[in-house]
């Protein structure tokens, strides 16, 4: 044996010379590495290397074995007699000592151990563990220590010595993974001791060692383990970060930055040395597995820590309870859901520290939820030039949200917003644990069903409605397929909590009511829910009660908007490999699960994608594409779990990965998939720049996809009117064209052919007091550079803002005076003459209302002009509430003991 | 089960047309005006003396408006009567100098002129749209004795800011001063280049908009009498009906930066065409010819180039001053407004063609006087214009023609394109 002693900065090598000087079993020579200072002269046969490496190319192929030490180190005199032995017997290429502690001779400090599949390694000691011979045996471990390990001289060869780059420990590791592919065993031999000073752990900082470990990882594993490894290791990063923040460890998150900075850094290196190791591997990446514990460790440690902290929380006479939610933790189930739910935090944080971002149908509600809910409720629908259309049921649902926690519009949005994707991916864990698939990974089947390709077309084109519709779905789903109870009381509870979510996400999008039946048929073509079919259909029909005014009369199934298509190609060929890739691998008792997954999801690409369907059907479609993603997850989950060989559970996971991808884009976006904030204060210009006119309107124009909302659209493009302020979430949906809207659109039009120098006044009858133009509109480019009265000002850099010199307020009486929309109706000077109001015609406008062209007029006599609501969608609005109390009571009720 | 979903769907469907025939039926919806147009008369004057027409004519009877641009004065609305004919006189809307107007009218088969007149000067300009693109201002001159400025007029709502090039008898003269002339939205601006180029015997004005757009005369007084022309577009063929007036220069000027070669078409009233001049104008910009060498009498030149170019024609003969831009084509019909009201008018009418044209002349106010004349092939003529009214006139040939109009009393003179209305 030959042995390198690795000089330690600030360490003197003595006192390891001399302990080696009393090894039973001498070595050939010792050497000392990287010494240059004549320390070792001092000791007979003692050389001077700069490398192992050198030290490696230049022994005598007679020495069978290189024991790298550190210079820091005292062996016991039998150490490497032990080692030899060991290594020997169980025909291994690394064995490593067990390290102790300088100065406290029966503490631990390794052993050997495990990593998980990131590279963190899991020793299993407890900190002071005191050595009782607990572990004095010789096994097989994923790593020794670097600071006494006897190697294999033609190996250590091969593997062209130690990454001289990393730190001590990430050494030992990157060098133990190397020799684990090149075929070799890595064995830990208990009986050969070495007391460790711990000199080479000083300075080293942490996150050095993290850099190193990752290194170590990106060396070692193939490409198709570090496709999923890297998204995954920077989630679980991610996670720890923020978990680390909360307990007020800032540092964390910095140093995986540093980790990764550094890595990319050294990537060429890297990949040099990945290169290096092809020559000599000789087994795959199973091998590595073999040896890893499952899961992350820092997130099982962060996890007990958490639990700890709750637990010291908690008094003594509450034990109990402690001790049950720490079992709760200590379940696997709980932990995914606990990882899942982080994991929406993050993936929401935008929307929880600071706003929902506006855009598309993702719009601020409005600062008056009584004003809402009294339009919602059978009034004047105020979206565009008015119209007595009810409002969508998702308005009044907001609108109710936002008065019950205290009038606070950003707050009711977000508790929604969070609330639906929240239930989203925890319904759809539900359901299909339900469906068989017990796996606590099926927690990823409900992000993947929430932030995944399909629902990414929803969100990311806005579809916030679409989103908080589909968050309750999958609960609907789950619902129906629990067993029915015994009791009477019991099933009307199930009823109710089928009918509750299901009834909500038809608020909010009416289209999903076939989304529910649809899965609910599938699966029973599937032959795996005929007995829940009744009560779901049951379920669903009650919670169309929930509908109230607005699903009854709104054309659902055409509605304008951004339609939900997949504009990137390469997703169909995505899903066509993860469909053939489930025809090939799914047997067993899931096929059916699959088979429902893959048929849902290819059906509703097909649709959704399609010139067939509307917007708000696509979006439904969309929502059934969404479901069967999450369904192909937790069926390829289902089959890993069971699945015998590695091989076959990768070749089962790729699916998976594959369908996973999009979450890395929602993770980091922080706004669960929904675009950046297109719209918030963005027409405050309106103003500021003229107060008092604040009820007067805004026409923006623009490509369809940029409007907020729905719009409409005239011969050479798209257009949408909005109140001054900017887009709320009450204006969102643009009713049935009304007179005004098709008097409007024709003035448009007029407008974009440029024959008219005056714009402006030909708006100003509409209570357009300002013009938007939105980047890629250049319809109107002629028209307004040759035009008198809609005066251009500077307010965006991106818009063109016109301000209209000949603008009319939206309640104008024809003695001049100014009447003032209050969010409710006009307010005004009385007069003896009348007052034209700015909203398409209606005869509920009071008092004493006429038609005068598309608009009317009203007296002015009592100051005060209201629309008069209509009972019968009042009356429904009201049905609406009131079913709403009784199915949350029913529910409540129903599952008390 | 069954029953209670079947019974669920009926209730459902029938709550959906319960509700949906509660919806009002929708009145019709009133049409809205039929397209319009607008002009831009950059060379209104009003106050110190001057007394301006602007005369409005239009094949369509209805109302028209004129606003003053700079002036806080409201628009003026009045009436095209079914003679196709009216008058405004600008100093009923204001007493404010330099006065350019913006004419709304809600058809395209219309034309404007202000007829400017004082003690001792006469002019007439043609109103104009603002295309947006290069204009040509040729003909000007900054020499002692002269006054030449550029009036450039902005009567919408955006900010123009114009880059004012120009070049003279030395080849490019541009002003660094004249780089970004900003005018103001529903303004106007003056631009005095006899102070920025001063003592150029030629100058030629190219105005580039930089942002928004513009309508520009040139306006050039030497002796008494003023002289008023229009920015225009280049085009590659032009028509130039001219009154017997020998003394003064003939413009050519080009944007296109390279040489551009061209030749001149010259008719007479006995109708031949008595010859061809060619020539090339040089890349800087500009070239002028002296009318003495071009014509021995009344005459008409068709002039063609290989690029877009702008034609110019200033008389200086004393104290007269007048001057104006060519056809840019032909046309069956042309308006004259503000070609009336004096004895001394008379119309030139250029008839290129191979074929003998009969002209009809009508004023344009009920009962006016309406004559006709024939024109020989490849003939010019002029008319006399007495007993025209002030409103101006109606041309219509059964062929393609150009139509110009000069006015003049004592030592002034006026002379105006008329205004093609159809191919």
């Amino acid at each position: 044996v030959s042995v390198a002693v690795l000089v330690i900065e600030g360490e003197d090598p003595r006192p390891t010379l001399d302990a080696l000087a009393r090894q039973v079993y001498g070595p050939i020579s010792v050497v000392l590495i990287a010494a240059g200072d004549g320390t070792g002269g001092e000791h007979p046969n003692v050389a001077e290397m700069t490398s192992v490496k050198e030290l490696a190319d230049g022994l005598d192929p007679a020495v069978p074995y290189v024991w790298i030490l550190h210079g820091d180190v005292r062996p016991r005199p039998d150490a490497l007699a032990s080692l030899v032995d060991e290594l020997e017997r169980n025909d291994a290429s690394v064995a490593g000592s067990k390290i102790l502690i300088e100065g406290a001779p029966d503490h631990l400090e390794s052993v050997g151990g495990a990593t998980d599949v990131f590279g963190e390694p899991y020793a299993g000691l407890d900190p002071d563990e005191v050595d009782l011979e607990q572990y004095d045996v010789v096994r097989d471990v994923a790593y020794v220590s670097g600071v006494s390990m006897l190697v294999r001289r033609d190996l250590l060869r091969g593997l062209r010595g130690i990454d001289t780059r990393l730190a001590p420990d990430a050494a030992g590791l990157d060098f133990s993974q190397r020799a684990r592919i090149s075929g070799g065993r890595v064995v830990v031999v208990p009986s050969s001791e070495v007391f460790h000073r711990g000199g080479c752990e000083r300075g080293v900082a942490p996150w050095f060692e993290l850099a190193g470990r990752m290194r170590a990882m990106f060396k070692a594993y193939q490409p198709i383990t570090l496709l999923w490894v890297i998204p995954f290791g920077f989630l679980v990063g991610l996670i720890e970060g923020i978990g680390q923040v909360a307990m007020g460890r800032w540092r964390i998150l910095p140093r995986h930055l540093a980790a990764a900075v550094w890595n990319i850094w050294f990537l060429p290196s890297t990949i040099a040395a990945r290169r290096g190791l092809r020559v000599v591997r000789q087994v795959a990446d199973e091998e590595l597995f073999r040896y890893q514990v499952s899961g992350s460790v820092r997130l099982r440690e962060l996890g007990s820590e958490w639990a700890e902290r709750v637990t010291s929380a908690l008094d003594e006479d509450n034990a109990g309870a402690a001790g049950r939610f720490l079992r709760l933790w200590t379940r696997p189930g709980a932990l995914a859901g606990l990882v899942a739910g982080a994991t929406t935090l993050v993936a929401a944080r935008t929307i929880w520290l600071d706003r929902t971002p506006a855009v598309g149908m993702a719009l601020p509600f409005a600062k008056s939820a009584s004003s809402t809910l009294a339009a919602y409720a059978g009034g004047w629908n105020p979206a565009s030039l008015g119209s007595p259309e009810p409002m969508r049921a998702a308005v009044g649902a907001a609108a109710l949200v936002e008065m019950l926690i205290g009038g606070r519009p950003g707050a009711a949005q977000a508790l929604i917003g969070l609330a639906g994707v929240t239930a989203g991916i925890f319904g759809m864990a539900a359901f299909v644990r339900r469906l068989g698939v017990v796996s606590p990974w099926r927690h990823l089947a409900g992000l993947v069903y929430m932030g995944g390709y399909s629902m990414q077309a929803l969100s990311g084109n806005g579809h916030w409605p679409a989103m908080i519709a589909g968050g309750a779905v999958p609960v609907a789903l789950a619902a129906a397929m629990t067993p029915w109870p015994a009791r009477g009381r019991g099933r009307l509870g199930r009823l109710a909590a089928i009918a509750l979510p299901a009834g909500l996400a038809v608020v909010f999008l009416p289209a999903v009511v076939a989304v529910i039946l649809v899965t609910g048929a599938a699966l029973v073509l599937a032959g795996t829910g005929v007995s829940y079919m009744g009560k779901l259909a049951a379920g669903v029909g009650i919670g169309l009660g929930l509908l109230g005014p607005s699903v009854l009369l709104w054309p659902v199934w055409a509605a304008e908007g951004t339609h939900p298509a997949v504009t990137q190609p390469w997703w169909w060929l995505v899903g066509l490999a993860s469909g053939v890739l489930v025809v090939v691998t799914l047997k067993g008792g899931v096929t059916g699960l699959g088979g429902v997954g893959g048929m849902m999801a290819f059906g509703g690409l097909l649709l959704s994608d399609g010139p067939f369907l509307g917007n708000e059907a696509a979006q439904a479609a969309r929502l059934v594409v969404a479901l069967g993603e999450g369904l192909l997850v937790a069926a390829m989950i289902s089959v890993a779990s069971k699945a015998g060989g590695f091989s076959r559970r990768m070749l089962v996971m790729v699916p998976v990965l594959i369908l996973s991808v999009p979450l890395l884009t929602w993770v980091t976006s922080g706004r669960v998939g929904l675009p950046p904030d297109a719209w918030s204060r963005r027409l405050e210009f309106t103003r500021v720049l003229a107060p008092g006119s604040e009820s007067d309107r805004v026409l923006l124009l623009g490509p369809e996809g940029d409007l907020p909302g729905t719009w409409r659209r005239f011969g050479g493009g798209s257009y949408r009117l909005l109140t001054a302020g900017g887009p709320t979430f009450d204006q969102a949906w643009l009713p049935t064209p009304q007179q005004g809207d098709d008097a409007l659109a024709q003035a448009i039009s007029e407008i974009s052919r440029a024959t008219t120098v005056r714009p402006g006044a030909l708006l100003a009858p509409f209570a357009i007091r300002w013009v938007v133009v939105l980047a890629g509109e250049n319809v109107f480019e002629e028209a307004f550079a040759r035009q008198v009265d809609l005066a251009p000002r500077p307010v965006d850099p991106e818009f063109r803002v016109y301000e209209n010199l000949a603008a009319l307020p939206r309640g104008l009486g024809d003695d001049g005076s100014v009447w003032v929309w209050d969010g409710k109706g006009f307010e005004g000077r009385p007069g003896s003459g009348r007052v034209r109001l700015a909203e398409s015609a209606s005869p509920g406008w009071e008092p004493n209302w006429r038609q005068e062209d598309w608009a009317g007029s009203v007296s002015a006599a009592a100051g005060v002009a209201r629309y008069r609501p209509d009972p019968k969608l009042a009356g429904a609005a009201i049905g609406s509430l009131v079913l709403l109390v009784l199915l949350a009571c029913t529910l409540v009720w129903g599952r008390r003991r | 089960m069954k029953r209670a979903l079947m019974l669920m769907a009926t209730l459902v469907l029938a709550g959906a047309w319960w509700a949906t025939r509660s919806i009002p039926p929708q009145p019709p919806i009133p049409a809205l005006a039929e397209e319009g147009r607008f002009l831009i008369c950059p060379g209104g004057h009003t106050g110190g003396g001057f007394t301006t027409r602007l005369a409005v004519a239009s094949s369509v009877p209805g109302p028209f408006s004129i606003g003053l641009l700079g002036a806080q004065v409201d628009r003026a609305v009045a009436e095209i009567p079914a003679a196709g004919g009216a008058v405004t006189d600008l100093s009923e809307l204001g007493d404010v100098g330099l006065s350019p107007a913006l004419v709304e009218i809600p058809t395209a088969e219309a034309g404007a002129a202000t007829v400017a007149a004082s003690g001792a000067s006469l002019q007439a300009v043609g109103c104009v749209a603002a295309p947006g693109e290069t204009l040509l201002l040729p003909g000007g001159t900054t020499r002692t004795g002269e006054h030449f400025s550029v009036v450039l007029a902005n009567p919408f709502a955006a900010e123009a800011v114009v880059r004012v090039e120009s070049s003279s008898e030395v080849g490019v003269d541009n002003s660094p001063e004249l780089d970004a002339v900003v005018v103001h939205p529903g303004g106007f601006t003056e631009v005095d280049l006899s102070r920025v180029l001063s003592s150029r015997d030629s100058l030629n004005v190219r105005l580039i908009p930089v942002l928004g757009r513009v309508a520009a005369v040139a306006r050039q007084t030497g002796g008494m009498d003023v002289a008023g022309w229009e920015a225009v577009t280049g085009r590659a063929e032009l028509f130039l009906p001219l009154p017997g007036l020998r003394i003064g220069r003939l413009s050519l000027a080009h944007s296109a930066g390279i040489e551009v070669s061209f030749s001149i078409d010259h008719f007479d009233e006995d109708g031949e065409a008595v010859g061809v001049i060619e020539g090339t104008i040089p890349a800087t910009g500009h070239l002028d010819l002296s009318l003495d060498d071009l014509i021995t009498r009344l005459a008409g030149l068709r002039i063609s180039a290989s690029e877009p170019i702008a034609a110019t024609v200033v008389f200086d003969d004393g104290p007269v001053r007048a001057a104006g831009a060519a056809a840019p084509r032909l046309s069956r019909r042309w308006l004259l407004p503000g070609a009336g009201g004096t004895n001394s008018v008379e119309l030139l009418i250029l008839n290129p063609s191979d074929l003998a044209t009969q002209v009809v002349i009508s004023g344009l106010v009920d009962g006016a006087r309406a004559f006709s004349v024939e024109i020989l092939p490849q003939g010019m003529a002029a008319v006399s214009g007495r007993g025209l009214p002030a409103e101006g006139a109606l041309v219509v040939a059964d062929g393609e023609v150009a139509v110009a109009w000069t006015a003049s009393f004592e030592n002034t003179l006026a002379y105006q394109l008329g205004v093609p209305i159809d191919g």
